[in-house]
């Protein structure tokens, strides 16, 4: 047994060494944004007034969805602070995991990196043990110095010790199981952005399972089912700084376990290479259609862009059944009528709608990055020359690309539109009509392609610096996320991504001088990008 | 029309401060087979890849069939054929739409020497690329670069990977384009293989073209140099080797 986890330290700080970039920009951004926004929002809601406003609003059914529950009412402004991020973190150093694990793992292994560290007298499970202890150690550090930054920052605003320091280990702890279900999926996909993909499909599920569990709830005290079935719902119900139960962080390290030594047995029985889905014994000739430039950019993307449209398709439904629930709760409560609604002619259904849009047009985003960053990583793979050393222009060939990027970002905000329309017409008695949730949906399109501008830009000019489009991802979901609650600070927030540009239908008016100046944009991106990729070397 | 294949004048190319080719001068005949050769680092690739225009050079420049390596790229691609010397393909392509894929984005197809191509190289064209050992990804770049039809024929190391018997193949194959006529720049380690096919020779050592000429016109060089005949074709690599360290 010894002898399958050989040479794991030695691996372990190595990979350490090889995040020392990446996964210190991860912390110091997870840090300030659990203890750095502290003062902001201390300044923002120190006003009674302001303060019941926004504890009126967390807990309507709609907010208890998107954000989690609020515990005790919101008596204390450490609980509001918990209430309005934790949720928010979690997704957030799940993703962070995502990446982390797979790098280490099935990315190494796709490259044939493994095999050359397995030549050397490692143990086999060695590089699978290294990255999770790497995870552990990068997760640890994220908790500790969370804990302790907000207390630093928050004791005078009634953060105690014990829960900063719950607050702390519920992100740490939770960073940690993402990276093990992230290791499951790399043993089971046989390439690396399988088992990103796949884990991403979870973390929206666990986002999704705690939404059933949180809807309709009076705070009993005890976790709801559906809530405890997701980790995400478990975690939020540490209740911190309210009661600070340790024991839903501990349920969530006790299937971390589980999950660690689920991916240790598969990778113990299969074959370097491989995974848990076996290949049948392909085609000797080529289709027509995977005969062109183009057609080999579909083939290629194919898959995980059709993936993704259902999977938007398949969370606006999710989305949508809470409508028929928000109606029901509209007939006996006046006061949340008045308070959601600012126009009388639209319902709280469609203010609710087209707030949880924003959320899916950010999800939109995914597929379009996929798209439109995939000729990057066939240039950092060495196979771009096959096709640029043939009669294929630069342009003919980046263009395709970029031409499935932008049908992609149709297609996906299209679906997402469909999803959420087929489930209000089930749930809702008198559904929110089919044009509204096609306006509100299909109006961030401007916002994608400014997106997709970026991405064609940097692979166009500044190839290395890629990585910039997926935290602009990132970035646009903090700020739109704070930019919808705390309507002052959307002025200058939300003002420096493009999806702040984008009015919210139907409550707002349609801009059309922003949009159109936003595609502008995107195009002219777009145009330098494709122009500057004719004029850099390739690099391997 | 020019009478050469490829010229390359003056070529310098830059990464950053390290100067990856310094100063070449070189040109192929229609009809020629060139060996370029020298160890590993010395530029091989990165000129190959000026020729493709993948690369842009820092100054001179190349000319293939008398046109400008990096403007009239996609020209010039109509009527070359090129195999790389690490060969990466899509893992979830098969080997056998990978090489139809090849073919077309150059133009032309001829299933039949498709198929004797397949037979040559002993390849199965059903199996995904992923489960392809590096010779085998080698012979898929070989099989679809041989059944083309190209004028030039840019060879980057091909025989890496492959064993004796395919080696043997392989040479065959560059004889029966010889034949007809064909361009052949062919970089490469395996000495005898550059011995038994190429017409005349350029070694290139740390970015700095070190000689250029037939086999005998170098060999005589380095007789009247050095007062003695090299023996063989090694002899030759590792006297200009140990000149280009001495500098």
């Amino acid at each position: 047994m010894k002898e399958f986890f050989a040479g794991s330290l030695k691996l372990t700080r190595f990979m350490l060494r090889r995040e020392r970039v990446t996964s210190v920009v991860w912390i110091v951004i997870l840090v300030f944004f659990s203890a750095g926004l502290i003062p902001l929002l201390t300044n923002m809601f120190g006003d009674d007034a302001e303060r019941a406003a926004l504890i009126t609003t967390l807990e309507s059914p709609a907010m208890r969805a998107f954000m989690g529950p609020l515990f005790d009412g919101g008596d204390t402004f450490a609980g509001l602070y918990s209430a309005m991020l934790l949720l928010w973190m979690l997704i957030t150093i799940g993703i962070m995991n995502i990446f982390l694990m797979t790098r280490h793992t099935r990315a190494d292994e796709e490259r044939n990196r493994t095999e050359v560290v397995r030549s050397l007298p490692v143990g086999r499970l060695s590089i699978l043990n290294a990255a999770v202890l790497t995870a552990i150690a990068v997760n640890a550090v994220i908790a500790i110095v969370s804990g302790i930054c907000i207390l630093a920052v928050g004791a005078e605003h009634g953060m105690d010790f014990e829960g900063s320091m719950l607050y702390g280990a519920a992100m740490g702890v939770f960073g940690l199981f993402m990276a093990a279900v992230t290791a499951v999926f790399c043993q089971l996909c046989v390439s690396s952005r399988g088992a990103i993909g796949f884990s991403f499909l979870f973390l929206m599920i666990a986002y999704m399972v705690r939404i059933m569990g949180d809807m309709n709830v009076e705070d009993s005290g005890s976790i709801p089912i559906m809530t405890a079935l997701s980790p995400i719902g478990l975690l939020l119900h540490a209740r911190t700084f309210v009661s600070n139960d340790w024991l839903p962080v501990l349920a969530v390290l006790a299937i971390t376990a589980v999950a660690v030594a689920i991916a240790f047995a598969l990778n113990r029985v299969r074959d370097i290479d491989q995974g848990f889905i076996s290949a049948r014994p392909g085609r000797t000739e080529a289709k027509k259609g995977l005969l062109s430039p183009l057609g080999l950019s579909w083939r290629l993307l194919r898959n995980p862009l059709i993936a993704w449209v259902f999977g938007l398709f398949a969370i606006a439904v999710s989305y949508g059944a809470i409508l028929g629930d928000i109606e029901t709760f509209l007939e006996s409560n006046e006061i949340y009528y008045t308070l959601m609604v600012i126009d009388p002619d639209i319902s709280l259904a469609e203010n609710f709608a087209s707030t949880i849009i924003v959320m899916l047009a950010i999800c939109c985003v995914i597929p379009v990055l996929i798209a439109s960053l995939k000729l990057r990583s066939e240039e950092k793979d060495g196979r771009i020359e096959h096709v640029l050393s043939r009669s294929v222009s630069r342009v003919r060939y980046f263009g395709g690309y970029t031409f499935l990027a932008f049908a992609v970002s149709v297609a996906a905000t299209f679906a997402s539109a469909l999803g959420l329309y087929a489930s209000a017409v089930s749930v809702m008695d008198t559904p929110i009509s089919f044009s509204f949730c096609f306006n509100a949906t299909m109006i961030y399109l401007p916002a994608l392609w400014v997106i997709i501008g970026l991405a064609v830009l940097l692979v166009g000019l500044i190839p290395r610096a890629t990585f910039i489009c997926w935290a602009m991802m990132g970035y646009s979901l903090f700020t739109l996320f704070f930019g919808r609650m705390i309507p002052s600070l959307s002025g200058w927030i939300g003002k420096t991504t493009p999806f702040g540009y984008i009015p919210l239908l139907p409550r707002d008016s349609v801009n059309w001088l922003a949009l159109g100046a936003l595609t502008l944009i995107a195009a002219c991106l777009t145009a330098i990008g494709l122009f500057a990729y004719k004029k850099r070397d390739m690099t391997a | 029309m020019s009478d050469f294949s490829l010229e390359i004048t003056n070529l310098t190319k830059k990464f950053g401060k390290f100067t990856a080719l310094d100063d070449i001068s070189l040109s192929v005949k229609k009809g020629e087979v060139f060996g370029y050769i020298g160890p590993n680092g010395a530029g091989k690739t990165t000129t190959i890849r000026v020729l493709l225009g993948i690369l842009q050079a820092t100054s001179g420049g190349a000319k293939v069939f008398g046109m400008d390596a990096w403007k009239e790229a996609t020209h010039i691609h109509k009527r070359i054929a090129y195999v790389p010397g690490d060969v990466n393909l899509w893992p979830n392509l098969t080997g056998g739409e990978v090489i139809d894929l090849f073919i077309s984005l150059r133009g032309s197809s001829d299933k039949a020497m498709r198929e004797e191509m397949l037979e040559a190289f002993d390849l199965d064209p059903s199996k995904k690329c992923r489960t392809y050992s590096k010779g085998n990804r080698q012979k898929v770049a070989l099989v679809a670069a041989f059944a083309s039809d190209a004028d030039l024929y840019l060879l980057d190391e091909p025989t890496s990977g492959l064993d004796p018997l395919m080696g043997e193949v392989f040479v065959q194959q560059v004889q029966r384009l010889k034949k007809s006529g064909k361009g052949i720049f062919l970089s490469s380690h395996i000495l005898s293989e550059v011995e038994r096919l190429c017409d005349r020779v350029g070694i290139i050592m740390k970015g700095k073209l070190m000689q250029v000429g037939t086999l005998d016109e170098l060999k005589q060089k380095a007789a009247a140099e050095d007062g003695k005949l090299p023996d063989s074709m090694e002899d030759l690599f590792m006297r200009y080797y140990k000149v280009s360290e001495a500098v």
